[in-house]
């Protein structure tokens, strides 16, 4: 099967995966509020909508597979089975086939066999709940469509729309018929009645009033929404039923009641093959099932209206845009912010004071539309934390364990690009904490914990970045373990002293695991580094923070966007530099003691802490004499403090990062380039890593220091 | 319209039988069906019909039957056809017989 993917198909594409996305969620939310029935018709919907556009499509494969989980939900949605925890599992399941089939269908490729055995093992098991199970899996479609009967609900696999227009309808210019035919393009009209009862003789009839009425089989694949929203224009002045394929019986009930006026409403009924005799027989027997129905009496034609209405709201505040679109969007508004500080620096060079306005109140607007340029790409982190609860569920049954995800800051926005590239990372540190992190029940409770271990997700904005914490109240690292498994693998020598972070930060070197026993999930020593890796490679950092028997915490900083920031700019001889504005804490004069004769102390007294420092003119060799007066610039990274000594301050500089070349990725303490208004190349500084290199070989030595210095300015 | 039979009233209606030109031919149709002849309808010429329309087509019927004459529908144009085929409607072309009795007609469906 080749498929030409045009621009429809990618749509439906998105949409199913979305669609996947929201079941997957609904089917979690309902282990937690069982048979709740708007949840029940929200994956109901999913899945129908998938059906019905693959149908479209002539994606047969999924179509059938689709029609079975449908089938299936459309019972527990008339509450004739319940969502169990098996059958949510197996619900579970069938919806990653289905995603599985959608991904195949994106790159051009039919199902293998594996694939296609996989979705008749699951067909089969979905079919257990099925009454009527179809004789063959593969072509379930056809005769699920005739046969497939459920218990309470009819027989009948067809809409039936009921029809009666009032007397405006002609008049206000709406023709029925047209509502037909446009009903006809969502689906085949199998039968239709004319009612005509009403149409008066010739001599009495009003010729611009309307007295028809219609009754329709409506074979379709549309989603309710769809079919409900043919009548949005004829809505208020006419009487609509709207029943869906097998619907309960009770449901014709109401109509055949609501139109009391037609009598001949059961033979209709049953020459357009909405209800069979037997059927029509139990109509008029008010004892059957009517209870069963009472929880939800309205299941099914009533949802269609409530639910038509709540999915157009919310179409309309949405709109699709194509990412390269958004990233020339972005790249443009780089350029204007370039353009505009040179404008800024011109008139500024010029001093003409009018100029300067006109330049400052462009800069304002510019800096208003690369805000919101960059919140175009901006989203919330809520998606890719909501994928977890699958993970840590499958995992928890998987172990054994019963763990609990706790959710918070899901409205915390990131860049779409961070969000995507944070997923992986981030699913291994939580099944880390899953598998390694909380203890099996018993050791829990004889530690005098709840049985339930908690894993929370947590998100929020520190200055300029974006912190990810995924915290267990779990057993915690085992220092001493480490230790010794780093001291084994030659990675310390024995007698150095190592803080507590350091140490726990030795999991992330290659090759380290301390897990006892490897499980199928981790413990093997992969990973970790992998980890860092990626994380570092979105200019993010990873640390740790546990406490042994009482849990662990990973945090993950990442920057908010990769491609534009405030900046910073200051000299070195006749370079400019930019760092990151909100790692600025502050700046300060180098104290001359220590910028004359003695140049080897490289910190200095920051109101009583120690303040290691490292100068910009050594880091990069600037041969430029240094001057009279140097600057301190104190930046503050991931709570560690360190100062940037520098010739000259010049103050804040909007800047687009550009990327710099393979060649220089060695080079320590530079992040990336830009293009100042003058032309001129400016580095931007690696804080982070300029930060680090300041620490680390002093840690031990300097640690209490920062502490100080930190609490002080605290 | 003049040119009647002694037996049959013949009827042609021409052009647009829709919500715009409906009270036009209700009072053309009623002047022209007056009398007591069988009714010949002749909507070959029909270019456009719409719910309007088809009423209209319903009601003179209903009001010959009532009467006790027969309506024949001699001529139809492929709007028409195409209208009636839609809405399974296609037994109104079927001559109605002069049966006073008129609840027959769902017998159509």
């Amino acid at each position: 099967m080749t498929i030409n993917l045009d621009d429809a198909l990618h749509t439906f594409i998105a949409e199913s995966r979305e669609l996947l996305q929201q079941m997957e969620e609904a089917l979690l939310d309902m282990e937690s509020q069982p048979n709740d029935p708007e949840t029940i018709n929200a994956i109901f919907r999913a899945a129908h909508t998938i059906k019905g556009s693959a149908g479209l499509f002539g994606l047969d494969h999924i179509v059938a597979f689709t029609h079975v989980a449908e089938s299936v939900l459309d019972r527990v949605r008339n509450n004739e089975i319940k969502l169990d925890e098996a059958l949510g599992a197996l619900l579970l399941k069938a919806g990653d086939h289905m995603g599985q089939l959608i991904e195949l269908l994106a790159r051009h490729e039919t199902p293998d066999e594996a694939t296609t055995a996989a979705g008749e093992a699951l067909v089969a098991s979905l079919e257990t709940y099925l009454e009527t199970a179809p004789s063959h899996a593969v072509s379930v479609i056809d005769e699920a469509r005739h046969d497939l009967s459920v218990a309470s609900g009819v027989a009948n696999p067809n809409w039936h729309v009921s029809l009666r227009f009032g007397p405006d309808v002609l008049r206000q210019g709406m023709d029925p018929v047209s509502i037909l035919r446009y009903l006809s393009t969502l689906g085949e009209i199998t039968a239709i009645h004319a009612v005509t009862d009403a149409v008066p003789m010739l001599a009495e009839i009003d010729p611009e009033a309307c007295y028809l009425g219609f009754e329709l089989a409506l074979a379709s694949l549309a989603a309710p929404a769809e079919i409900d929203g043919a009548f949005d224009f004829v809505r208020d002045d006419c009487l609509i039923h709207l029943i869906a394929p097998h619907a309960p019986l009770a449901d014709y009930r109401q109509m055949i009641g609501a139109l009391s006026k037609d009598p001949d409403m059961r033979q209709v009924l049953l020459a357009l093959g909405s209800l069979n005799a037997d059927e029509i027989a139990r109509l008029d027997a008010p004892e059957e099932t009517a209870e069963t129905n009472a929880g939800q009496p309205e299941a099914g034609a009533e949802v269609v209206e409530t639910t038509g209405k709540e999915s157009k709201t919310a179409e309309t505040s949405l709109i699709r845009v194509d990412a390269a679109k958004l990233d020339q969007l972005i790249n443009l508004v780089g350029e204007l912010i370039i353009a505009g500080a040179g404008a800024s620096m011109v008139a500024r060079n010029l001093k003409v004071p009018s100029l300067i306005e006109a330049t400052t109140l462009v800069s304002r607007l510019v800096e208003d539309v690369r805000d919101s340029a960059l919140t175009l790409r901006m989203v919330q982190i809520g998606a890719t934390f909501n994928r977890f609860r699958r993970v840590v569920r499958d995992v928890a049954k998987e172990i054994g364990k019963d763990i609990e995800l706790d959710i918070r800051g899901g409205d915390t926005e990131l860049d779409k690009t961070v969000v995507e590239k944070i997923g992986d990372p981030l699913t291994h540190i939580v099944r880390n904490s899953m598998d390694h992190g909380i203890e099996p029940a018993d050791v829990r409770l004889a530690a005098g914990k709840p049985a339930t271990g908690q894993l929370r997700l947590n998100a929020f904005h520190e200055s300029g970045s974006i912190v990810i914490e995924v915290s267990d109240d779990g057993g915690g690292l085992k220092k001493d373990r480490i230790l010794k498994k780093a001291i084994e693998r030659g990675l310390v020598s024995e007698n150095q002293t190592l803080s507590d972070k350091e140490i726990f930060n030795l999991v992330f070197e290659p090759g380290f695991s301390t897990a006892e026993q490897v499980s199928k999930l981790s413990g093997r020593g992969v990973g970790m580094d992998v980890v860092k890796r990626n994380i570092m490679a979105l200019r993010g950092t990873v640390d740790i923070e546990s406490v042994e028997g009482v849990g662990t915490t990973v945090r993950i900083r990442l920057p908010l966007t990769l491609a534009i920031i405030d900046g910073f700019m200051v000299g070195v001889g006749t370079a400019s530099y930019v760092l990151p504005l909100d790692m600025v804490v502050e700046c300060i004069e180098l104290p001359p003691s220590s910028s004359g004769h003695e140049p080897t102390p490289n910190y200095l007294n920051l109101r009583g802490g120690v303040l290691p420092f490292i100068r910009l003119r050594e880091q990069f060799e600037v041969s430029a004499p240094a001057p009279a007066r140097e600057n301190v610039v104190v930046v503050q990274y991931a709570g560690q403090r360190a100062g940037l000594v520098v010739d000259r301050l010049m103050g804040e500089f909007q800047t687009v990062i550009k990327p710099l070349g393979k060649v220089f990725s060695q080079v320590r303490g530079i992040g990336g380039s830009t293009i100042l208004g003058s032309g001129e190349v400016a580095l931007i500084l690696d804080i982070p890593g300029l930060v680090k290199q300041v620490t680390t070989p002093n840690q031990s030595a300097l640690g209490v220091g920062q502490e100080q210095a930190a609490s002080i300015k605290e | 319209m003049n040119e009647t039979t002694p037996t049959c009233c013949q009827i042609a209606i021409q052009g647009e039988l829709n919500i715009y030109t409906a009270t036009e031919w209700r009072d053309r149709l009623i002047n022209e069906a007056a009398g007591l002849h069988d009714i010949d309808v002749d909507l070959g010429e029909v270019g456009e019909i719409d719910c309007a329309g088809f009423q209209l087509l319903l009601a003179l019927r209903r009001q010959a039957g009532n009467e006790g004459r027969q309506l024949r529908i001699t001529r139809c144009s492929d709007a028409v056809r195409s209208f009636l085929e839609f809405t399974h409607q296609t037994p109104l072309l079927d001559p109605v017989e002069a049966q006073p009795q008129s609840s027959d007609e769902e017998s159509l469906s």
